[in-house]
């Protein structure tokens, strides 16, 4: 009796571990409708937990499609920094107030800063919005489908630190 | 094509006349000048100082264009590109405006220009300071 006992416990312990390593490993969602270049990129990468969001919510009447990136650790945090290209000089302002920042890029290429003023095919790119939590150690790709979404995002995320 | 050939002679009597500015010559301020970075020029004229930024090759051309019309109407004129100094403003750009609207649509330009930008409310002077970071 005291062996089944033994057993049960040791069986129940080893499945809430297996399920905790299944969770987090496996991707929080996956892509239903088409895949995502960034998404696919990530999935991948044990230093990122990469998720996929159909509806993530804006205001009360928009939601939009996003692809969240966050960092496992602290140096995986620091490895995101540099393939994202963050500047330096924002990082060492970071102890002063700053969480949030956002930067504009292709769609497909959120580690490069899109310069829309200064391009010859800016009226045919397809830009994305990029949002950087340092608190939350995570890089959020919002993949707005409008110029009202992208507003709309912006509005959100550059007011986040106030 | 004259007018071409004309500029490149200018330079180069320029060049010789006054030395070409090499990394670690001093200016008439006594700041090192530095050949690092594309765009920013220093120039003088009648003695004093001033800087331009031509970026495309069109405002490169607008600016030789000046210095030729400056020499013509007399003046003694020196340049030469110069980046350290706009180098550190290109780096990180700041606005403060107590109005969050002005703010917002600040950011927004900014992050089309491909900055990365973030905006905080500061206590001590209750003004929105918004940071551009390249």
């Amino acid at each position: 009796m005291k062996r089944c006992r033994i057993v049960l416990v040791l069986s129940t312990i080893a499945v809430v571990l297996l399920a905790v390593a299944l969770c987090r490993l496996w991707p929080r969602s996956e892509p239903t409708e088409g895949r995502c270049e960034v998404y696919d990129r990530y999935c991948g990468d044990r230093a990122i937990q990469v998720s996929y969001l159909t509806d993530y919510p804006v205001n009360d009447t928009l939601s939009v499609a996003a692809t969240v990136l966050e960092a496992r650790s602290y140096s995986d945090w620091l490895q995101m920094l540099e393939v994202f290209n963050v500047p330096k000089e924002l990082v060492r302002d970071v102890p002063s107030g700053v969480d949030v920042c956002v930067w504009q890029s292709l769609k497909g290429s959120p580690e490069e800063k899109y310069n829309s003023v200064m391009a010859d095919e800016a009226e045919e790119a397809v830009v994305e919005l990029v949002s950087m939590s340092f608190r939350n150690r995570e890089i959020c790709v919002f993949h707005t489908q409008n110029e009202q979404e992208y507003d709309a995002v912006f509005d959100k995320r550059i007011t986040a630190n106030l | 094509m004259q007018k071409q050939f004309k500029l490149m002679a200018l330079m180069a009597v320029l060049c010789m006349a006054t030395g070409c500015t090499k990394e670690g010559d001093t200016d008439d301020m006594g700041i090192t000048v530095a050949v690092a970075t594309a765009h920013t020029v220093t120039y003088i004229v009648d003695g004093r100082q001033y800087y331009d930024n031509p970026q495309t090759d069109e405002e490169w051309n607008a600016f030789l264009d000046r210095m030729a019309a400056l020499v013509d109407e007399g003046y003694a004129v020196q340049f030469w590109r110069s980046g350290l100094r706009m180098a550190a403003t290109k780096e990180k750009v700041t606005y403060s405006t107590e109005n969050l609207d002005d703010a917002k649509a600040w950011c927004k330009q900014k992050v089309a220009e491909g900055y990365t930008v973030t905006m905080v409310f500061n206590q001590a002077t209750g003004k929105y300071d918004c940071i551009a970071y390249k």
